[in-house]
């Protein structure tokens, strides 16, 4: 047996019972809302005062709208998996009582108190990691991403943007570049993991990555 | 003892078959999928996944399902309570024959 059998069938596992977040375009118009947000609000942007919060609502409404066509999509292309009931409840619970309170919070101390370092930027990091992990692991290019919002939170230190909505408004934007290149990264891998399909009826059709399937 | 690869004529040849491995794999993780998916993570054709598919239904290990979602026809594939104890049962075997591999002095065991 090749040596790499028992990686590619984890691999099946940990893509089939987080298939929904490891179909990576989904989330790219979503980072691409962002990036918007982030530049509509940064202080070149040419767009007036008023119409920020306007543009806010129809860049999400437009994301949210198209990341739901790229969800049909991946269902006619790849496929449907349900999951099963209560597997990710311990993930959803840990999401809503500790994640996101702690990016609010986080989010609130840099927009108000205006520390020297972006708290939100090491809580991103922590977040993306323990989202990496309990989506199936892999990708590392979130553990790049990871880094980076670690390295973030030193930005106003360094004098690379202003304490407060500057500084917020940057972690935005890089949230935004994260979701975008990381949801292609997702998408590559994912299809990596899926071979060509083989639609000659021969006996020795064969699993990519697990062996012949005679 | 015997040598751990001995062993190896314990398992159950019905999941044990790469691909019908990776079906199993798959449908261990989730509740339920469609023959679409499990053809895209196979790379089997349609022919050679029916056939396995079938196999694995004769055995008790899957239920099929066979539905239209709107003009489609679509067939979900869901384990059974067997077939996912069959699939633990068999992951445990692969893993305490890896251990005894490693384990294993072809000394100790007269070999």
């Amino acid at each position: 047996m090749p040596s790499r059998e028992p990686a590619a069938l984890d691999r099946i596992n940990a893509v089939t019972a987080n298939f929904f977040f490891w179909q990576g375009l989904r989330w790219v118009p979503l980072g691409v809302a962002l990036l918007v947000v982030s530049w509509s609000h940064g202080p070149s942007s040419p767009v007036p005062k008023s119409w920020e919060s306007p543009l806010l609502i129809a860049t999400m409404a437009v994301a949210l709208a198209a990341s739901a066509v790229i969800g049909r999509w991946y269902a006619r292309s790849f496929g449907r998996v349900r999951g099963i009931p209560g597997q990710h409840a311990r993930r959803t619970r840990t999401k809503w009582l500790v994640v996101y309170p702690a990016l609010l919070v986080a989010l609130l101390v840099d927009g108000i108190a205006k520390p020297s370092v972006l708290v939100s930027g090491i809580t991103l990091a922590a977040a993306i990691e323990a989202y990496r992990r309990s989506t199936g692991g892999g990708r590392a290019h979130y553990i790049i991403a990871s880094i980076a919002f670690a390295a973030l939170t030193l930005a106003p230190t360094l004098g690379l943007t202003t304490p407060g909505a500057g500084a917020v408004n940057l972690l935005i934007g890089v949230l935004g570049a994260t979701y975008t290149i990381g949801g292609l990264l997702d998408h590559r891998e994912l299809t990596r993991v899926f071979p060509d399909v083989d639609d000659t009826d021969t006996p020795h059709s064969a699993i990519a990555g697990v062996g012949s399937s005679r | 003892m015997s040598a751990p690869f001995e062993r190896l004529a314990e398992l159950d040849r019905l999941v044990h078959e790469p691909a019908r491995l990776a079906i199993m794999t798959a449908l261990s993780a989730c509740d339920r999928a469609d023959f679409l998916y499990l053809q895209r993570l196979t790379g089997l054709s349609r022919g050679n996944l029916s056939s396995h598919l079938s196999k694995l239904e004769a055995a008790g290990l899957i239920a099929i399902e066979k539905e239209f979602v709107g003009k489609i026809p679509t067939t979900r594939v869901e384990p059974t309570r067997d077939g996912r104890a069959a699939i633990a049962r068999h992951w445990k075997q692969l893993e305490k024959l890896r251990q005894a591999t490693l384990e294993w002095t072809p000394d100790a065991s007269g070999a």
